[in-house]
């Protein structure tokens, strides 16, 4: 039998893959499980940079030759080869040159989000909460990139360019951006408090509920044994570097961009702010040359 | 200048940094439709359903409704709750057998405190909705929505480990 790696055990199902070689993301110190076949009774394994587990596993009925498990851990991050020989016993019965089977392994630093309490760690969270993941029908990366970086655009010009807009006297903090919000009693005499950024009110003390897919999202993106990894891994990513530039990238509008609805929602936020363009499940708004050529209130900088 | 308690801060907006009229755009158009239409959801979404309930439900016996909205350049769904009283955005899944898009949508909306009275009330807000909003899906559940309960199952208990 020509000894070969798995990712799944051998079941009932065959698997009729022979391939030897796999890339495949380790996180650390998360261990990644892969599976090793051979008709060797007894294996040797080297592998740098990680500790490896093995024990051989049950066989289906039926089935002839060896089926061992092999839990990986990353001790280091970086690219390194695993080595599977036959053992002692099962060498001896073996003429001639050994064979053996390698398995490529990169090692991959945990992907984690900066510290909530950063302005980094806010952007983050708000993208990965805002914009549609990769588990959507219509995913894109290219749309999800455009749409994260439009929305640190909008961040950042109610930040820097016209806070005035957007109840702020003086130029605000980030948080003080992304917590704003007002309370009115509406025609009914309900009071109601209007958050200007949903599940942001009271950040950084969000509840894990309020933001479960901020965390799905990370946890897919470690996840190797899940198929969706690479995926997840490239979305997490993607938002780390908008959220963690220096600067924005520059404003596709000539007015900038001030708000975004999620896709979908028949209203749109009114008033001065027109829409300018969708991505990532979201809808974005500029403002109108009107609402560009005012004077600002509060000596905000156009 | 002082600012007044704003209510409105695209009226606001409006009305002090520009002479400009409010809301000259037009409501986007859409239409509602049963998802079972489209080959992107489940055909049977109660699998989905149960594994929000088994989250977060309340109570036993759950009645959910779900309808689609086709708008200008998309569709998306809606799935309302009514033992929760929310209604949770359900975009089309890649892969319609797995639950995650709804279990960690984007967007659930408690319609005590997420819903104003009118469009206006909104202004700035990226994620609230008004009453006719909420009224259309609500509607939309008794013309081409899908309706189910769902049962929330006893958690088993885990096994102490002797």
């Amino acid at each position: 039998m020509t000894p070969g790696f798995r990712l799944k055990k051998l079941g009932t199902e065959t698997i009729p893959e022979t391939t030897v070689h796999i890339h495949k993301k380790v996180a650390v110190p998360a261990t990644r499980t892969v599976y090793f076949q051979s008709d060797w009774e007894d294996i040797a394994i080297t592998a740098p940079m990680l500790t490896v587990e093995s024990a051989p596993v049950k066989q289906p009925k039926g089935y002839k030759g060896y089926v061992f498990q092999l839990d990986l851990t990353g001790l280091a991050t970086g690219p390194t080869m695993l080595t599977v020989r036959p053992g002692p016993k099962a060498a001896a019965a073996i003429k001639g040159p050994k064979p053996c089977s390698m398995l490529k392994v990169t090692i991959l630093p945990e992907i984690v989000l900066p510290d909530s309490n950063s302005d980094e760690g806010l952007i983050a969270r708000v993208l990965l909460h805002e914009v549609r993941t990769p588990e959507y029908g219509d995913y894109a990366f290219e749309e999800a990139s455009v749409a994260m970086n439009w929305a640190r655009n909008v961040l950042d010009n109610r930040r820097f360019r016209r806070f005035d807009l957007f109840m702020f006297k003086r130029q605000p903090s980030l948080l003080d951006v992304a917590q704003k919000h007002t309370t009115f009693k509406d025609k009914h005499g309900k009071e109601h408090t209007l958050y200007q950024f949903e599940g942001l009110g009271t950040y950084p003390n969000v509840s894990a509920a309020e933001m479960k897919n901020v965390g799905a999202c990370v946890a897919l993106a470690n996840d190797d044994s899940d198929p969706r990894q690479s995926r997840y891994a490239d979305h997490v990513n993607a938002a780390l570097g908008v959220a963690q530039a220096a600067k924005a990238q520059p404003d596709p509008s000539p007015h900038g961009l001030y708000a975004w609805l999620t896709a979908g929602y028949i209203t749109p936020p009114g008033g001065s702010l027109i829409k300018y363009g969708t991505h990532g499940g979201l809808d974005f708004y500029t403002i109108d040359d009107a609402a560009f050529a005012s004077k600002p209130l509060y000596g905000a900088r156009q | 200048m002082r600012l007044v308690p704003i209510r409105r801060p695209v009226l606001f907006l409006a009305t002090l940094a520009m002479a400009a009229t409010l809301c000259a755009e037009e409501k986007p158009q859409f239409q509602y439709f049963p998802i079972s239409t489209v080959p992107d959801y489940p055909r049977s979404p109660e699998k989905h359903l149960a594994a929000l309930v088994q989250r977060d439900g309340k109570t036993t016996i759950n009645h959910f409704c779900v309808v689609g909205l086709r708008y200008d350049g998309g569709y998306t769904a809606w799935v309302y709750w009514k033992e929760n009283n929310t209604i949770t955005l359900w975009d089309p899944p890649a892969d319609s057998d797995d639950p995650f898009t709804l279990l960690y949508s984007r967007r659930t909306l408690h319609l005590d405190k997420d819903v104003v009275p009118d469009e206006v009330d909104i202004s700035l807000s990226n994620y609230m909705v008004h009453e006719e909003y909420v009224k259309g899906i609500l509607g939309a559940c008794e013309t081409v929505g899908q309706k189910f309960v769902i049962r929330k199952q006893p958690q088993r208990k885990k096994q102490e480990k002797k």
